[in-house]
C-alpha cells in the first residue's frame, strides 16, 4: 500500500518529492523491520468541495526470528494488600519470566511498599537461580510508594541502557499510590519523561483496588502496555503476553512525522499523544513489535479540488532504531488524493482497514465519554451512550466484516450492562483497559 | 551503746554507697548526655551528607541546563530537537530584551506542551519570582548585566523549578526542570532500602509535609517526630530531609545497658564489702563488750565476796586496837598496819563496787543529814597512821560544822580517794592542807598537797577512768586508775563538781557539792 495515486500531468515540487519517495519505498520495504502504510480512508473524493478526511499511518513490524535483547526492571508492589494469593502469584509470574530470559538479557527486580528495595540490582540473567531465590523471598507489608518504585526501576534500567535493548519497566500494582507523587497526572509526566530516554513502562493492575487512570496514563505516556488482571491466577499468563511482546520488538524510539501538504490542515490525532504545530504532526512510539501493526489516525481537512486533479496530502517520515546498530533509519511514504465526480468511484476506492480504524477510534472516544459521564454519576446517560455505541459497532462490524469491531461491540454491550455501583469498579477498569488496548493497538 | 554502734555502722555502710551511687549515676547521666549529643550530631551528619548529595545532583542538572542554553542556534527546531534529546529538561524559553518571546513560538506554531508552559510562565511573570526579567521592561535592555539564578514558583500541582540566565544583550534564556522528572532522578540517586540496614528512616518531604521519597527499614509510628531535620539548599529549599530512628536503636546507640550494669555491679560489690566489714566490726565489738561485762561482773563478784571477810577483819582489828593496850609499841604498830591496810583494801573494794554500779548506771547518792567536817575528819583519821608513817603533816581547817544534807559515804569516798592519792603520789611534799567551807548551800572541800602536781595539759585527762600519769610521779606507785573518775562522778551526782585548781606547786583539788541545810530540806 505504499503506492500513491499520482497525476503526472500536475507539476509541482511536491510531486517531485513524492516521486522520489514512491520510488524508494518498494526497494527498502522488504529489507527493513518496519513497513509503513499510509492512506486516506477515501483516496478518491468528490471534487469542488473541501473535505474532512481520515489519514491512517500504519507501522507493521516485520516478524523476525531474532529475539530482541531485553533490559527489563520488574517492579512489584508488595504493600500489605498484596498478602496471600496475590504476592504468591506475583512471585510465580516473575520467576517464570526470569526462567524465560536469556543470558544476554538484563534483569532487575525492585519491590516497593512504604520504601523501595532493589531485590535484584540490574544484572545479566546468567545466574537465574539466585535471581529466582531473591524473588521467592519477597514478603508483603506497608504502604504503596508506587512513584518511587517506578523511579528506582528506571534507575536500574539506566545502568545498562542501550539503544539496541528493549528498556522496559514492568510494573505490577494492586493498590492506590499513597507515598510520594500519586496523581495520574504526575505519573503520566514521569512516564513521558522516561519515554524520552527510550524507556517505557508497562502497567499491570491486579484486583479491583488499583487506580486505573493512573496506571493507564503511566503506560500511555511512555507507550508501554496496560493490563487489568482481576484474578491473581491470571498473572503468569499476562506476564507471558507482556514478555512475548518484548521479545518480538523489531524497532524502537519510533518518531513519526507527518508533514501535510500546503492547503491540508491536520485537525486532531485520535488515540495517541501527538503534537500538531502548523502542518506538522509528530508522534512517537516506543516500540514496534514483530507481526503486529500500530497505527496513527489523523483527521485532516482537505481543500476543495477540481475534478480529475490528483494531489499530495502528506509526506510521512518514520525514523526509528533497529535492534542492531545505533544509526537511526528512516522509512518514508506519501499520501495522495484524487478528485472525482463519481460517488461510485469514491465508494469503490474506500479503504476498509482505515474505515475500521476510524470506527474503532470513534467507538473508543464514545466509550471514554460514557466513562466520564458515568464518573459524574449519570448512569442512565452513560448507558444510552454505550448502547448507541453497541448498535453502531454491530452495524460496522457487519459492514467491514471486522472481528475487532465485533469484539469491541461485545465489550461495549457488556459495559452497558454493568454500570451499577456494585459492578462499576470492575467495569471501569475493563473500560480503561479496552480503551488503552484500542488506542495503542495492544496485542493483549 | 549497741544501738549507737549499729547506727554508726549503718551510716558507715550507707553513706559511701549512697555517695558512690550518686556519683556513678551522675557520671552515667553525663555520659548518656554526651552520647546523645554525639548520636544527634551523627544524625545531623547523615542528613548533611544526603543534602550534599542532592546539592551535587542539582549542580549536575544546572550544568545540563547551561549546556542547553549554550546551543549555537536558538531557533525553534534546534531547541525542540535538543529538548527531545535531553529528557531531564522540561521546557525552555527565550525572551528577548524587548519582552517578546523568541521561544516558544506564538499561537499555532507552538505545541500544546509549549502553550501550557507559556501559561505557567505567565504566573511566574505575575508573581515576580524571577528577579531579573521584569527589570528590562524599562527599555534599557542593552545595558542589563549578565545574570543567572534559580527561581521556584508554585503552579497547580506543586513546585516548579526554573534556571534562567540573562546575557549582556538583556535576552533571558530559562529552562524549566520538571518536578516529577527531578524527583524521579533523585529517587534513582538516593539509596534504596536494604533489609539489613540500620533501624533508621530518612524521608524527603515537601513544603506540605508530604513524603516524596523515603528509605531505611525503620517504620516510624504515626505520631513519631523526626530526630533531626534539615532544609535542602536552594533551589529546593521548600523541601527538607527528616531522619527517624527507632527508640530502641537510639537507646542502644547510647549504650545504657552495659554502663549501668557495670556501675550497679560495682556499687553492689562495694556494698557487700562494706556490709561485711561493718558486720565483722559489730560482732567483734559486741563480743568484746560482752567479755568486758563478764570481767567486770567477775571482779564485782569477787569484790563482793571479799567485802564481808574484810569488813570482819577490819572490825576485829579495830576492836582489838581499842581493847588491847598491853601489846606494847611494837604490837600496836603492827595492829595499826593491819587496820590501815584493811581500810585501804576496803576503799579499793568500795571503789570497784562503785565503778561497777556506775558502769551498770545504778550509781546513786543518798543524801541524809550529816556534818561535812565530821565526814572529812573521819577520813583523815583513817589515813592518820599511814600519813604519819609517810611523814605527812596534816592540817585541817574546819569550816562546815553545820549539819547539812549530803551522802556521807559518797563524800567520804571522794575525800578518801583524794587523800589516798596524796599518800601515794605526794607524800614527798610532807604536807596536806584540808579546808572545808559552807556557803549558801554549797559545801566546798579543798585538798592541797605539796607534791609534784599535775601538768596543766593533763589537768582534765586525770579524771578519765583508767588514766594514769605516765611519768615519775606514778612510778612505783600502785593504783587502779579509777579513783578520780569515780570521785568526780560522785561529786556531779551530788550536784557539784570536782576540779583540779590551777597553779600552785602541788596539786590542789576542790570538791564542791550542793547541799541543803537540815532546815531547808526537812
Amino acid at each position: 500500500m505504499n503506492g500513491v495515486p499520482l497525476n503526472r500531468r500536475t507539476s509541482s515540487t511536491c510531486i517531485g518529492l513524492a516521486c522520489a519517495a514512491a520510488l524508494l519505498i518498494p526497494t527498502t520495504a522488504s529489507a527493513t523491520p518496519i513497513q509503513v502504510r499510509a492512506s486516506l480512508a477515501q483516496p478518491s473524493v468528490l471534487a469542488g468541495t473541501s473535505h474532512r478526511a481520515w489519514l491512517r499511518v500504519g507501522l507493521r513490524g516485520h516478524r523476525s526470528n531474532r529475539r530482541a535483547p531485553l533490559n527489563v526492571a520488574i517492579v512489584l508492589d508488595k504493600s500489605s494488600s498484596m498478602a496471600g494469593a496475590k504476592i504468591r502469584e506475583a512471585r510465580r509470574a516473575a520467576i517464570e519470566t526470569v526462567r524465560r530470559l536469556r543470558s544476554h538479557d538484563i534483569v532487575s527486580v525492585v519491590t516497593y511498599d512504604s520504601v523501595v528495595q532493589v531485590v535484584v540490582p540490574a544484572t545479566r540473567a546468567t545466574d537465574k537461580r539466585s535471581i529466582m531465590n531473591a524473588i521467592a523471598r519477597v514478603e508483603p507489608g506497608g504502604y504503596t510508594a508506587l512513584f518511587a518504585g517506578v523511579a528506582k526501576g528506571a534507575a536500574e534500567l539506566r545502568k545498562f541502557r542501550r539503544h539496541n535493548r528493549v528498556n522496559r519497566v514492568v510494573l505490577l500494582s494492586d493498590g492506590l499510590a499513597n507515598r510520594g507523587p500519586s496523581s495520574p497526572g504526575e505519573l503520566a509526566r514521569l512516564g513521558a519523561s522516561l519515554a524520552r530516554e527510550g524507556m517505557s513502562v508497562s502497567t499491570i493492575g491486579l484486583g479491583l483496588g488499583y487506580n486505573e487512570d493512573l496506571m493507564s496514563r503511566l503506560a500511555s505516556a511512555s507507550d508501554g502496555n496496560h493490563a487489568f488482571v482481576e484474578e491473581a491466577a491470571d498473572l503468569a499468563r499476562i506476564f507471558d503476553f507482556e514478555f512475548g511482546d518484548l521479545f518480538s520488538v523489531v524497532a524502537q524510539d519510533v518518531d513519526v512525522v507527518i508533514d501535510c501538504a500546503p492547503g491540508v490542515r491536520p485537525l486532531r490525532v485520535l488515540g495517541r499523544d501527538a503534537s500538531i504545530h502548523g502542518r506538522k504532526v509528530r508522534t512517537r512510539l516506543a516500540q514496534v513489535y514483530g507481526g503486529q501493526e500500530k497505527y496513527v489516525l489523523i483527521e485532516v481537512e482537505l481543500p476543495a479540488m477540481a475534478r480529475g486533479l490528483a494531489s499530495n496530502v502528506a509526506a510521512v517520515d518514520v525514523a526509528f532504531l533497529g535492534m542492531e546498530g545505533s544509526r537511526r533509519r528512516h522509512q518514508r511514504a506519501n499520501v495522495g488524493v484524487q478528485a472525482t465526480d463519481s460517488m461510485a468511484e469514491v465508494e469503490r476506492n474506500t479503504r476498509t482497514e482505515v474505515m475500521v480504524a476510524v470506527a474503532e477510534m470513534q467507538a473508543n472516544e464514545r466509550n471514554k465519554l460514557a466513562l466520564a459521564v458515568r464518573d459524574r454519576g449519570d448512569l442512565e446517560q452513560a448507558r444510552k451512550l454505550l448502547q448507541a455505541n453497541t448498535r453502531k459497532l454491530q452495524k460496522q462490524a457487519k459492514q467491514y466484516k471486522s472481528k475487532r469491531l465485533d469484539r469491541l461491540h461485545t465489550i461495549n454491550k457488556d459495559n452497558a450492562a454493568n454500570l451499577e455501583e456494585k459492578a462499576w469498579r470492575k467495569t471501569r477498569k475493563q473500560m480503561r483497559k479496552t480503551q488503552y488496548e484500542f488506542d495503542n493497538q495492544q496485542s493483549y | 551503746m549497741h544501738k549507737r554502734l549499729a547506727l554508726i555502722l549503718i551510716l558507715v555502710v550507707v553513706v559511701p554507697i549512697g555517695a558512690v551511687t550518686w556519683l556513678g549515676m551522675r557520671v552515667d547521666v553525663e555520659q548518656r548526655q554526651v552520647r546523645r549529643q554525639q548520636q544527634q550530631a551523627r544524625l545531623h551528619g547523615r542528613l548533611a551528607e544526603t543534602a550534599e548529595r542532592i546539592a551535587r545532583f542539582v549542580a549536575g542538572r544546572q550544568q545540563q541546563v547551561e549546556t542547553a542554553m549554550n546551543l549555537p542556534s536558538l531557533d525553534v527546531e534546534a531547541i525542540r530537537d535538543h529538548l527531545r534529546a535531553t529528557p531531564t529538561i522540561g521546557q525552555l524559553f527565550v525572551r528577548n530584551a524587548d519582552g517578546t518571546m523568541a521561544f516558544p513560538p506564538r499561537g499555532r506554531q507552538a505545541t500544546e506542551a509549549e502553550r501550557s508552559f507559556v501559561l505557567r510562565l505567565r504566573e511566574l511573570w505575575n508573581s515576580a519570582a524571577l528577579t531579573g526579567p521584569p527589570r528590562d521592561e524599562g527599555g534599557t535592555g542593552g545595558e542589563a548585566a549578565a545574570d543567572s539564578g534559580w527561581t521556584t514558583w508554585y503552579w497547580q500541582s506543586g513546585l516548579h523549578l526554573l534556571f534562567w540566565r540573562r546575557d549582556g544583550s538583556g535576552r533571558i534564556v530559562g529552562a524549566e526542570i520538571d518536578r516529577v522528572r527531578l524527583l524521579s532522578d533523585l529517587v534513582g540517586e538516593l539509596p534504596a532500602t536494604f533489609a539489613g540496614g540500620p533501624a533508621e528512616r530518612i524521608a524527603l518531604v515537601d513544603a506540605r509535609g508530604e513524603i516524596l521519597y523515603q528509605w531505611g527499614v525503620h517504620e516510624p509510628a504515626p505520631a513519631e517526630l523526626p530526630r533531626a531535620e534539615r532544609t535542602l539548599p536552594q533551589p529546593l529549599a521548600a523541601w527538607k530531609l527528616q531522619i527517624f530512628v527507632s527508640p530502641a536503636a537510639f537507646d542502644a546507640a547510647l549504650g545504657d545497658g552495659s554502663g549501668g550494669i557495670g556501675l550497679f555491679a560495682g556499687i553492689a560489690a562495694l556494698a557487700i564489702a562494706l556490709l561485711g566489714l561493718a558486720l565483722w566490726l559489730y560482732r567483734d565489738n559486741t563480743r568484746r563488750i560482752r567479755e568486758t561485762a563478764r570481767r567486770v561482773g567477775f571482779v564485782n563478784q569477787v569484790s563482793h565476796e571479799l567485802k564481808t571477810p574484810l569488813t570482819n577483819i577490819r572490825m576485829y582489828a579495830e576492836l582489838l586496837e581499842r581493847d588491847v593496850d598491853e601489846l606494847g609499841p611494837e604490837g600496836r604498830r603492827r595492829l595499826d598496819i593491819i587496820v590501815a591496810e584493811s581500810q585501804r583494801l576496803s576503799r579499793l573494794i568500795g571503789n570497784v563496787l562503785t565503778f561497777s554500779r556506775q558502769q551498770r548506771k545504778v550509781l546513786k547518792v543518798r543524801p541524809r543529814p550529816a556534818c561535812l567536817d565530821d565526814v572529812v575528819a573521819d577520813v583523815l583519821e583513817q589515813f592518820a597512821p599511814s600519813l604519819r608513817q609517810h611523814g605527812v603533816e596534816v592540817r585541817f581547817e574546819r569550816g562546815a560544822a553545820e549539819r547539812v544534807h549530803l551522802d556521807p559515804d559518797a563524800v567520804g569516798q571522794v575525800i578518801g580517794n583524794l587523800v589516798s592519792n596524796v599518800e601515794k603520789y605526794a607524800a614527798a611534799g610532807g604536807q596536806l592542807d584540808v579546808r572545808t567551807a559552807l556557803n549558801e548551800g554549797v559545801a566546798t572541800v579543798t585538798i592541797a598537797d605539796a607534791g609534784p602536781g599535775v601538768p596543766e595539759r593533763q589537768a582534765e585527762r586525770i579524771f578519765e577512768p583508767f588514766y594514769r600519769l605516765e611519768d615519775a610521779i606514778t612510778e612505783g606507785a600502785t593504783g587502779t586508775g579509777i579513783g578520780l573518775a569515780l570521785a568526780r562522778q560522785l561529786a556531779r551526782l551530788h550536784g557539784g563538781d570536782l576540779r583540779l585548781l590551777p597553779g600552785g606547786p602541788g596539786a590542789r583539788f576542790e570538791l564542791q557539792i550542793h547541799v541543803g541545810t537540815e532546815g531547808e530540806t526537812s
